[in-house]
């Protein structure tokens, strides 16, 4: 919530929401523009909700990267020699995170030995989808769903996921 | 010709082997095993294990912690061998610690590294569906 508030648009959102409620109570309003304006005004909360609600989690999860990139900002930090993870790779992987699509669910995290970062969806036992971002614009991804398996390499651009790689992941959540 | 621990030079498909587990966010989380806990070290291309089990876990800890300096190892990553060959990987034994053994055989490619990367990323994600989490 915090977070959206300091957005240019949740100020914005938060003034209109208060200047609102002081001249809207419920069951105030007696024209039919006040009811229509209300009525405006309750669906934009309700898409406000849902969009903190997403940013949140996107929030948590660069929160979580930031830490796990902290942890691992040093060589051979699992002891067997891995590489530190790059202030790039941490750029790379809060860009990605950014490209989520709604209704996504969010990946576990992870630290790879070669520095790169991991996200995993680990949506039952037998299924897994997990995928690679380093300092390259080029995304190395596997999955497993029972027995069958696979993996494949695509270009990442910045603003969202390629279709391939949204649809074996769509595949493996479903 | 045996080794030093008594173990034979060749890995029995059914011997258990042990991955020692060191970073808690990177190789697990809290029931499962990730595939972060089974891809080799970028640098000599192999995956270091131990022909171990998990019985007693107090040795495990012991064998981690002295044998092997691993001093954040919390657990172990438990796989049959025959479960790494069904991968099409295979294993070097050189008892140094003893019982010391790399996984050998991973994909590694100059001309495209992702898709190397991608290779093993399957091969691991297929041993940790397989492996079992066992703490100290």
């Amino acid at each position: 919530m915090s977070e959206t508030l300091l957005q240019p648009g949740g100020i914005l959102a938060l003034g209109a929401g208060v200047a609102w409620g002081a001249f809207a109570l419920p069951d105030s309003g007696v024209s039919p523009e006040a009811i229509s304006l209300q009525k405006s005004f309750k669906e934009y909360a309700s898409h406000l909700e849902v969009s903190e609600s997403l940013f949140g989690d996107k929030a948590q999860l660069i929160s979580h990267l930031n830490e796990l990139c902290a942890e691992c900002s040093e060589d051979d930090w699992d002891g067997y020699g891995a590489e530190a993870v790059s202030d790039t790779v941490l750029l790379c992987a809060e860009t990605f995170i950014r490209a989520l699509p709604d209704g996504i669910a969010m990946p576990e995290i992870s630290a790879e030995p070669d520095g790169q970062i991991s996200f995993d969806w680990l949506p039952t036992k037998t299924k897994t989808f997990t995928l690679s971002v380093g300092s390259s614009d080029r995304l190395a991804y596997a999955w497993i769903d029972g027995s069958n398996r696979g993996h494949a390499v695509d270009l990442f651009e910045g603003d969202q996921l390629p279709p391939r790689v949204l649809g074996e992941l769509q595949r493996i959540l479903s | 010709m045996p080794l030093p621990s008594g173990l034979p030079e060749t890995v029995a498909d059914d011997e258990p082997i042990s991955r020692f587990m060191t970073s808690k966010s990177s190789h697990c989380n809290t029931t499962a095993v990730k595939q972060g806990a089974f891809l080799p070290n970028p640098k000599d291309g192999r995956l270091s294990v131990a022909r171990h089990g998990a019985d007693p876990i107090e040795e495990s800890e012991r064998m981690a912690k002295e044998d092997y300096k691993l001093e954040k190892a919390f657990g172990v990553a438990l796989i049959q061998a025959k479960e790494i060959r069904k991968v099409e990987l295979d294993f070097e034994a050189d008892d140094t610690p003893l019982r010391h053994a790399d996984v050998v055989g991973w994909p590694w490619r100059e001309d495209d590294r992702e898709f190397g990367k991608a290779e093993r990323k399957e091969k691991a994600a297929a041993l940790a569906q397989k492996a079992e989490r066992i703490t100290f």
